[in-house]
């Protein structure tokens, strides 16, 4: 039987459609922050990348926080193409 | 005896409340300084446990000791090498599970341990329930005490277990990690070799360093290296070999997994959890938000009540804000300029029908924008938008393109600018491309003042259906477009699927929504006073400058026989097949290129210009006293009439199915309620058909965006992109405009 850490990334290969952490925690019956550091793992690993915010602007109406208008999106993590 | 110094280190989680242990355990005796060498912060502090000077040095939060980050370095190094008498590992009770990983490798170490389960309350109000003793026993005898470090709870008990365990002679936890049949016989013959190379018992014990030669931890293999242990390493190389041929996965990741089966099984044994626990209020909600068939509908439904509040409740303050204005403020900088004898001057010409109009046309939008920033402020606060890129990720991927394009085409309804650089969170240039490509399609901030004036002049209540529409009709847009170019010009493999963490749902902050709302609203006033200034000052002057002799001289031409008359004449023919071929159009949409707000601006200054303020010298002007009473008594009205047009949400929503007809509720009598009809709506309902308004409405939407969204275009992708879209948003925005034109004057609708 693969180990827990290659049961996470297999649910990265075999999905269809995108997950939702704590849906998958469920599944694997983790909890949520347990799958976070094993995601942690796989990313250090480079078989997983974290989809972070990147934003610019055209610097006409910047807000104390940058762009005004670049969204706080949740986390998303992704399988490496290799 | 009292001469001794002990020395405890204390480790855990980043956030499990270390610092507060540290602090009530050594009071006011602390020293804060660097590691050395490194820039992160180094606390020791000092107290009397029994008869000894107890040292406490707080080690930096980590969640591993796997030496990837420098906090993990520190904290790893200074276990090994200072080998202090105890470490208490602290670990938050409510999230006992990720926390006990790093307790496994401090087992591994072979360390003398207590484990401090700090926030027990927290624990306890969660209804998760641990058994100290039977924690204890899985993790081999190790003294385990609870804490509240808030409060101070348990903070004698600490002090009694470190007395105990200092008095019987500190030990190792008596129980060993599992890494399974194979790893673990190969992991006995290089502790026996490990163990037989003397000079290796500095590095840490040899099962431990075992460990880490097969986890192929780069600080020991360089460490055993540069001892000269070279045979060690080529056994451990072999070794991570077989072991990965014959498990088909690396011993790392087999050690990794053996620990997290560890903490499962010490927390099936120790800890009872709620039923709720795995399934949260959160949860439940998002598998009818996020759910296949439900999701789509919902978001669409969110986003039809935010076009609601845009259009339809803004409207009474919209029209407050054009009063005042147009009203009050026209009328004192007239007086100011009179007072200063400028009257009937080319001046005021350009302060009343180029900058008044102009800007003034454009800030009357501020309340808009206000409610659509609101709406979408506390969508994004409530966690809502992380729901809605989930689901039309599912929608886009079902369609072939890639879902995590959503992420900027939401950004796209602020601004297409920062939609455009948020493209760069993907991963392949093809999807980039295409995602910027159609990200103008999402309708920015700046054109919803066309919609919102175009909608109240033609449509009344339904202002917020038309506001609805196009925006529908702009994802649709972008998603056909999207389509086709996936299928053909930018082919990829399909997009790699992705687990997304939803935040838990909460109610937004007053603060929060403030912050952003303020900060994109400011950002549209600013440009008020910067670009739509230059360009409604250019555009008076454009409009001031006859064309040829015999038609006018400078600010005294019919705005038909000015340069931008001219100019715009030439191309109006071309929007005839969609209805709006006069050259106020055409000159209108020209300007549109700068900024999309400056649309309104030069409408304003073409159909309305100064005229409702301009007065002559001897009009009697209402007194200051009257206007302040004015503006108070309408801003009352508007507020009462904003209530109402909210409440009104219901009915109207109801009355969308045929078959109800709820009455609207209304506050105040119909004669007052009655809308006054600003001269610009006037203006465009004189020009426009309500098919034509619909149609010039759509190629708003669809064509070229504003000259920064251009910018940021080339700058990400290159001038050729950037003509490409230029040319398809032109286009598309014709042809869609005709259709609707077209097709709508041969069904007979809005013709009239």
């Amino acid at each position: 039987m693969a180990s827990i850490l290659s049961q996470v990334l297999a649910r990265f290969d075999n999905a269809n459609e995108p997950l939702i952490l704590a849906a998958m925690a469920r599944d694997l019956e983790i909890d949520t922050g347990t799958l976070q550091s094993m995601i942690d793992y796989w990313v250090r690993k480079g078989e997983l990348r974290v989809v972070s915010e990147c934003g610019a602007s055209c610097a006409s109406c910047y807000g104390s926080s940058g762009c005004p208008f670049v969204m706080s999106m949740p986390l998303m993590v992704e399988r490496v193409r290799k | 005896m009292a001469a001794q110094t002990l020395t405890i280190a204390l480790a855990g989680n980043p956030n499990v409340g270390k610092s507060t242990l540290f602090n009530a355990l050594t009071g006011s005796r602390q020293h804060v300084g660097n590691w050395p060498g490194k820039t992160v912060e180094k606390k020791e502090g000092f107290f009397q446990l029994g008869g000894w000077n107890t040292q406490v040095v707080d080690l930096p939060g980590t969640y591993s000791l796997a030496a990837f980050s420098v906090e993990e370095r520190i904290a790893r190094d200074y276990v090994i090498q200072e080998h202090p008498d105890v470490v208490v590992a602290v670990v938050d009770a409510s999230n006992l599970e990720r926390n006990l990983y790093l307790v496994t490798q401090f087992i591994e170490l072979e360390m003398p341990l207590i484990l401090v389960l700090n926030m027990s309350d927290m624990a306890h109000n969660r209804g998760i329930r641990i058994d100290p003793k039977q924690l204890s026993v899985a993790l081999g005898g190790t003294p385990v005490v609870e804490t509240v470090g808030s409060r101070g709870t348990g903070l004698e008990a600490l002090k009694a277990t470190l007395e105990r365990v200092i008095k019987q002679g500190q030990s190792a936890p008596a129980v060993q990690l599992d890494y399974g049949e194979e790893l673990e016989a190969e992991l006995s013959k290089l502790e026996a070799e490990i163990a037989s190379v003397g000079a290796l018992a500095e590095q840490g014990k040899p099962r431990w360093l075992a460990l880490k030669l097969l986890e192929n931890d780069a600080e020991v293999v360089a460490a055993v290296r540069k001892m000269g242990c070279s045979s060690l390493l080529d056994a451990a190389s072999e070794m991570i070999d077989r072991i990965t041929e014959s498990s088909g996965e690396d011993p790392e990741t087999l050690i990794t997994s053996a620990r997290y089966s560890f903490v499962a099984r010490t927390v099936s044994g120790a800890v009872t959890r709620p039923e709720t626990f795995m399934r949260t209020r959160s949860d439940r909600v998002d598998s009818i938000v996020t759910h296949k068939i439900w999701g789509l509908p919902i978001f669409l439904a969110m986003m039809w009540l935010v076009f609601q509040l845009t259009a339809n409740v803004s409207a009474p303050y919209l029209d407050w804000t054009d009063s005042l204005i147009n009203g009050p403020l026209a009328r004192g900088i007239q007086a100011l300029l009179m007072l200063f004898g400028l009257h009937g001057t080319w001046v005021e010409s350009l302060v009343i029908d180029g900058i008044v109009a102009g800007v003034g046309g454009v800030l009357v939008f501020v309340p808009v924008l206000l409610f659509l920033y609101t709406a979408i402020a506390v969508l994004e606060d409530s966690g809502y938008m992380a729901r809605a890129a989930f689901v039309m990720d599912r929608l886009m991927r079902s369609i072939g393109l890639n879902g995590k394009s959503f992420l900027p085409l939401l950004i796209g309804f602020g601004c297409t600018v920062p939609a455009v650089y948020a493209t760069r969170t993907l991963e392949h240039e093809n999807d980039r491309k295409l995602t910027a490509f159609i990200a103008t399609f999402m309708s920015c901030g700046a054109r919803l003042p066309v919609y919102a004036i175009f909608g109240a002049a033609f449509f009344g209540a339904a202002a917020g259906n038309l506001v609805f529409s196009l925006y529908i009709l702009g994802i649709l847009i972008a998603l056909a477009t999207g389509i086709v170019a996936k299928r053909t010009i930018y082919r990829n493999a399909p997009p790699q699927p992705f687990v997304l963490e939803l935040p838990p749902y909460r109610m937004p902050t007053p603060r929060n929504l403030v912050t952003h709302v303020w900060e994109r609203t400011s950002g549209f006033v600013r440009k008020a006073a910067t670009v739509i200034l230059s360009c409604s000052i250019a555009i008076w002057l454009l409009m001031a400058i006859p064309t040829h002799a015999g038609v006018g001289e400078f600010n005294a031409v019919a705005p038909e026989d000015s340069l931008f008359g001219t100019v715009s004449q030439v191309i109006a023919p071309v929007f005839a097949p969609a209805g709006f071929g006069n050259w106020q159009s055409a000159g209108s949409l020209l300007t549109g290129f700068l900024a999309k707000e400056v649309i309104i601006g030069s409408m304003s200054q073409i159909y309305v210009g100064g005229s409702e303020a301009i007065a002559s010298e001897d009009e009697n002007l209402p007194t200051l006293g009257e206007e302040i009473s004015g503006i108070v008594t309408s801003f009352a009205q508007a507020t009462v009439l904003t209530a109402q047009e909210f409440i009104n949400i219901i009915p109207r929503t109801i009355n969308l199915i045929p078959v109800f007809s709820v009455p609207e509720a209304q506050f105040l009598p119909a004669t007052e309620e009655e809308e006054d009809t600003g001269p610009l709506s006037q203006a465009l309902m004189n020009s426009f058909t309500p098919l034509a308004a619909v149609a010039f409405n759509v190629f708003v939407l669809l064509y070229v965006p504003c000259m920064a969204a251009t910018t940021a275009m080339r700058h990400e992708f290159g001038t050729r992109m950037m003509a490409y879209q230029l040319a398809y948003t032109i286009v598309i925005a014709w042809v869609a405009a005709v259709l609707v034109y077209q097709i709508g004057s041969l069904l007979g609708i809005g013709t009239a």
